[in-house]
């Protein structure tokens, strides 16, 4: 089923890990060099960014391509959509596996957004024809057809490429199912729920047989997301609707159950992915704790948050950098990898657009306008 | 074959020693496991959140605590700040310089920010500077520069460039698509003078692992503004060559120090100016804007297929 083999997946994470020990300096460069040369594949791959331009203009190609034969052959009713989108989007396919075995093509962007652009086109095309066949009740039965294609299709293109955003986006489309059937807000997010729960506990007796291995690392992006999907349809303070009574208590609970029995899993098998996320969990579980109870919230509730943010990390710090070699259960605050350095660096980069906008003189004499903002940490448009 | 398999097939053959198998299994068992990063966020997102909660409360309690109150609280966590962190700090190098702990950027950054805010408070109630308020931001900027520098840290520096765009009145937080017509020019001084300290700066080896964090910023503003220039119909022609030009120089440049974000850059930034130039008069939905997205977008993709072919995965 797999377009790629399972020996060149291995070997391409493996090449992966050796640059990191490399650039880490837990191996020489004179040896890592005879290393890669066995770890070589006979794949075509390029670096993260040009993939990106890639993804993005063969995307847009696609889609101008098929807006052009839509306007140049006025197939603008509902059947000649739905069958010029199936068209396109088996042409797609069948292009993207052509440039993968012609070309032997690895995470290259330009077939990833074709294989990409064949599962929306199917799902487009699922719910033309999903309209045409009940265009007296349009209502939410062609959404219904599209979602459904569009999760089959994704997961069919996670199932041959590996793109495990394939995976999610079957995951999203299979969750938001529910929502387009007329069923009360409660059975909706139960259905979901009960969904996302399915492929979390799918996923996590392969992730836990894997390991981080391939392809346990895929197992852990999809666990994770699934756990966090599961959270986010049953956090009610996350969206607008209005639910009162048991579910409505029902769902308080799990919102903390969630985060804290995701951690324990997480820490239990040191798996980052999980992890990471039951991090954010608790942290959107602190934020939604008030409206929740129907309490108000006070301006002092971020400083108080932000007091017990800093101290949990430092504690912890502490508490782990006293056990025996700076660790304890495994776990050490030490930076190993330099990975991590550079993740940082990347964020304290990116934190110029997110400095907390915190006051401009509101009653100051204006200066000339330029139509643009005062910004930066040091003055921006908020006002006391 | 599993990492660890592979590990021990290296070992076997004496491709790595029995020391850095030891080294590298530990952390592929995990029986190292490295929580850097997530303590690092949760001093991040704790020193965001308190600044943003004085802020509020500031703004709730102004008459109930009063000026004396507010200033002597906020004037004491910020010489606490301080003080921790002259006390604490390595000795000046050039060079790049480790944190003498976990906390210590995040103390550093909460006493900038908390600066901003006292600041800011001073201005709002007496106002010191009248119309020429917006000097503190350029002052608070040259602050935040020295202190970046003297103690090395990226978040401060990220603090100054953005402070140093609000006193040209740009907005660096929420990235704007477009600036406006009489805030280009505006654009422009503040992305060359960026780009031009950041060079600078490079080139006496001066914190040179700063460097990208200036062209980054620079070049982003630079683009935007060049782009808003050729939306605005005003000597677009010009702003268009000035957009190519740096496109230019930004692909050139990346390719030759292997940084493709800044190919990605130049040819995004690039193909958006051209695109809006040349289908600036036709519909979207025409046949002519059509043909043109499919053809220019296969050239763009043949030129990167042809410099991804050259550089493969690295990055």
């Amino acid at each position: 089923m797999r377009r790629y083999s399972a020996d060149d997946e291995e070997k391409i994470r493996a090449q992966i890990l050796l640059r990191e020990w490399e650039r880490s300096g837990l191996l020489e460069s004179s040896q890592s060099s005879p290393l890669a040369a066995e770890l070589r594949v006979d794949l075509r791959r390029t670096n993260n960014f040009l993939r990106a331009v890639l993804f993005a203009f063969t995307s847009l190609i696609v889609a101008a391509s098929l807006l052009l034969i839509i306007t140049m052959f006025d197939l603008d009713d509902e059947f000649s959509l739905a069958v010029t989108t199936c068209i396109a989007a088996l042409l797609c396919f069948g292009f993207s596996e052509y440039l993968i075995g012609r070309f032997r093509l690895y995470r290259f962007g330009v077939e990833e957004a074709l294989a990409a652009a064949a599962v929306v086109l199917l799902s487009v095309s699922g719910a033309a024809i999903a309209h045409t066949l009940r265009s007296s009740r349009p209502g939410e039965f062609p959404i219904l057809v599209g979602l459904g294609a569009g999760a089959l299709g994704a997961f069919g293109i996670y199932r041959r490429f590996g793109y495990v955003y394939a995976a999610l986006g079957s995951m999203i489309c299979a969750a938001a199912i529910p929502f387009q059937i007329s069923l009360s807000a409660e059975v909706q997010r139960s259905l979901a729920a009960a969904m996302l729960a399915l492929v979390f506990l799918a996923v996590r007796s392969r992730r836990l047989l894997y390991v981080d291995d391939f392809p346990g690392d895929e197992y852990g992006v999809i666990q994770a997301s699934a756990w966090a999907g599961l959270y986010f349809v049953l956090n009610l303070q996350l969206s607008s609707t209005r639910i009162e009574g048991w579910f409505h208590w029902g769902t308080y609970v799990m919102i903390w159950i969630l985060p804290i029995l995701g951690l324990c899993m997480a820490l239990r098998t040191k798996d980052r992915a999980l992890m990471n996320v039951s991090l954010a969990l608790a942290l959107l579980t602190l934020a939604a704790n008030k409206p929740y109870l129907g309490l108000s919230r006070r301006p002092w509730d971020p400083i108080l948050l932000g007091v017990f943010l800093m101290a949990a990390a430092i504690t912890l710090r502490r508490w782990l950098s006293k056990g025996p070699d700076g660790q304890r259960h495994g776990f050490t605050p030490a930076r190993l990898l330099t990975r991590d350095s550079r993740l940082l660096t990347l964020v304290s980069a990116a934190s110029a657009t997110l400095q907390p906008e915190v006051a401009v003189p509101s009653t100051a004499p204006a200066k000339p306008d330029f139509d643009g903002g005062r910004s930066g940490g040091a003055g921006a448009s908020g006002s006391f | 074959m599993t990492i660890l398999g592979r590990l021990e097939q290296w070992r076997e053959s004496g491709a790595i020693t029995s020391g850095q198998y030891d080294a590298i299994s530990t952390l592929v068992r995990k029986d190292r496991f490295p929580v850097f990063l997530e303590l690092h966020a949760l001093l991040y997102l704790g020193v965001l959140s308190f600044v943003a909660g004085t802020a509020w409360v500031i703004q709730t309690y102004l008459p109930a605590l009063g000026d004396a109150a507010i200033l002597s609280g906020l004037t004491l966590l910020l010489c606490l700040s301080f003080y921790y962190c002259f006390s604490r700090a390595a000795p000046y190098s050039p060079g790049e310089v480790e944190s003498p702990n976990l906390a210590f950027d995040y103390v550093l950054y909460l006493g900038c920010l908390l600066f901003a805010v006292e600041l800011a408070y001073l201005e709002n109630r007496f106002h010191l500077m009248q119309r020429d308020w917006d000097h503190y931001l350029f002052f608070s900027s040259l602050l935040f520069f020295a202190l970046a520098y003297r103690f090395d840290n990226r978040f401060v520096l990220s603090l100054a460039l953005s402070t140093l765009a609000g006193w040209f009145g740009l907005r660096i937080s929420r990235f704007p698509f477009t600036y406006g017509q009489s805030l280009g020019p505006y654009a422009l001084a503040y992305g060359v003078l960026v780009a031009g300290m950041g060079r600078w700066l490079d080139r006496r080896s001066i914190k040179k692992h700063f460097t990208e964090t200036f062209l980054h910023i620079a070049s982003n503003v630079l683009f935007v503004a060049l782009i808003s220039g050729v939306i605005a119909r005003e000597r677009e022609w010009l702003y268009l060559m000035g957009l190519l030009g740096l496109g230019a120089i930004a692909i050139v440049e990346g390719v030759k120090y292997r940084r493709f974000v800044f190919v990605a850059y130049g040819t995004i930034y690039s193909y958006i100016g051209i695109s809006i130039r040349l289908l600036g008069d036709v519909r979207i939905e025409s046949t002519t804007s059509l043909s043109y997205l499919i053809i220019s977008g296969l050239l763009v993709i043949l030129s990167m297929v042809l410099l991804a072919r050259r550089f493969g995965p690295e990055e």
